[in-house]
């Protein structure tokens, strides 16, 4: 099975052509909005995967599930899935999230998925804004 | 300074430096230590060189191709094939693909040089994206993404200072 390298959510990406290295800007870790309901700014999760020999030519699919902690709702419906085919040693894959509806302040659980496995899971942090001064 | 890095790959000079190699892998190996490779690579960071500029360059070198006449620009197309094998590019992937599938005698070597460099460029991380449109982006709402407070340390990131990154939907 592909092993997971690592799972993040950040604001932006980019891909170097010229070097093929990839750069995160501003992982997510916490929002806050200044009133509910609301909608999240876009972001992109990512995976990193590493895939074996045996892996070769199978058929793969990376879910992005998104619920808040306090609840086994997932929020957007339906998942937000890749699917792949192994052909290499190392994948990427991103999931561009754009209008994501928040309802309320909480921890937000991204949750990743490897064909129906949970594998790992990003938690984000979402309040309400304080009133400005 | 893109096509003078291209043509330096007829010189002389390179080809007498990288026509001593028997097999494919040892060239293969030698050229990535080649500043001529580099200077590729470094004019294509700098944006000097374009794919456009290899393309036609590549079609001026074929028109030497010849039937039962070994092709006299190989160390060239191999070099390129080594320039561009870690270029995460269609152009890249193309130019490699099209060279190894090849089945002609006159460029044995530059076609199993390029067969190497896919094999490296297996390696390589590939990526796969797909977008998500859930619903409406903008809200007029305003959202904050803030990072955490540094610990032992005089930097902080308070919650509600400049140093917050706003985004206004």
């Amino acid at each position: 099975m592909p092993k997971l390298e690592y799972f993040l959510a950040a604001l932006s990406i980019t891909d170097d052509k010229t070097t093929n290295l990839v750069s995160l800007f501003h992982v997510i870790e916490m929002l806050s909005a200044e009133q509910f309901p609301t909608t999240a700014p876009s972001f992109v999760a990512v995976s990193a995967w590493l895939l074996s020999e045996e892996d070769q030519g199978h058929d793969f699919q990376v879910t992005l599930n998104i619920r808040y902690a306090d609840s086994q709702e997932w929020l957007p419906s339906p998942d937000l899935k890749v699917n792949f085919t192994a052909d290499g040693r190392r994948l990427r894959i991103y999931h561009h999230v754009h209008g994501l509806s928040l309802d309320h302040p909480g921890e937000l659980t991204l949750v990743l998925m490897l064909d129906g496995q949970q594998v790992a899971e990003h938690t984000v942090t979402v309040s309400k804004q304080a009133g400005e001064d | 300074m893109g096509s003078v890095v291209l043509h330096n790959l007829l010189s002389e000079e390179f080809g007498v430096a990288t026509s001593c190699f028997g097999t494919p892998l040892a060239l293969y190996h030698f050229l990535h230590t080649r500043p001529e490779v580099h200077a590729i690579q470094e004019s294509f960071r700098q944006g000097a060189l374009t794919e456009g500029t290899i393309r036609r360059f590549v079609v001026e070198l074929l028109q030497d191709l010849h039937s039962g006449i070994r092709f006299p620009h190989e160390l060239a197309i191999c070099a390129l094939a080594v320039a561009l094998e870690s270029r995460a590019t269609d152009f890249a992937e193309e130019f490699l693909l099209d060279l190894a599938r090849l089945r002609t005698a006159e460029m044995s070597l530059s076609i199993r040089v390029a067969r190497e460099c896919l094999k490296r460029r297996m390696e390589l991380p590939r990526t796969k994206g797909k977008v998500f449109r859930l619903g409406k982006v903008s809200n007029g709402n305003l959202v904050k993404f803030f990072g955490g407070r540094s610990v032992g340390s005089t930097i902080s990131f308070p919650v509600s200072s400049e140093s917050t990154l706003a985004i206004a939907r």
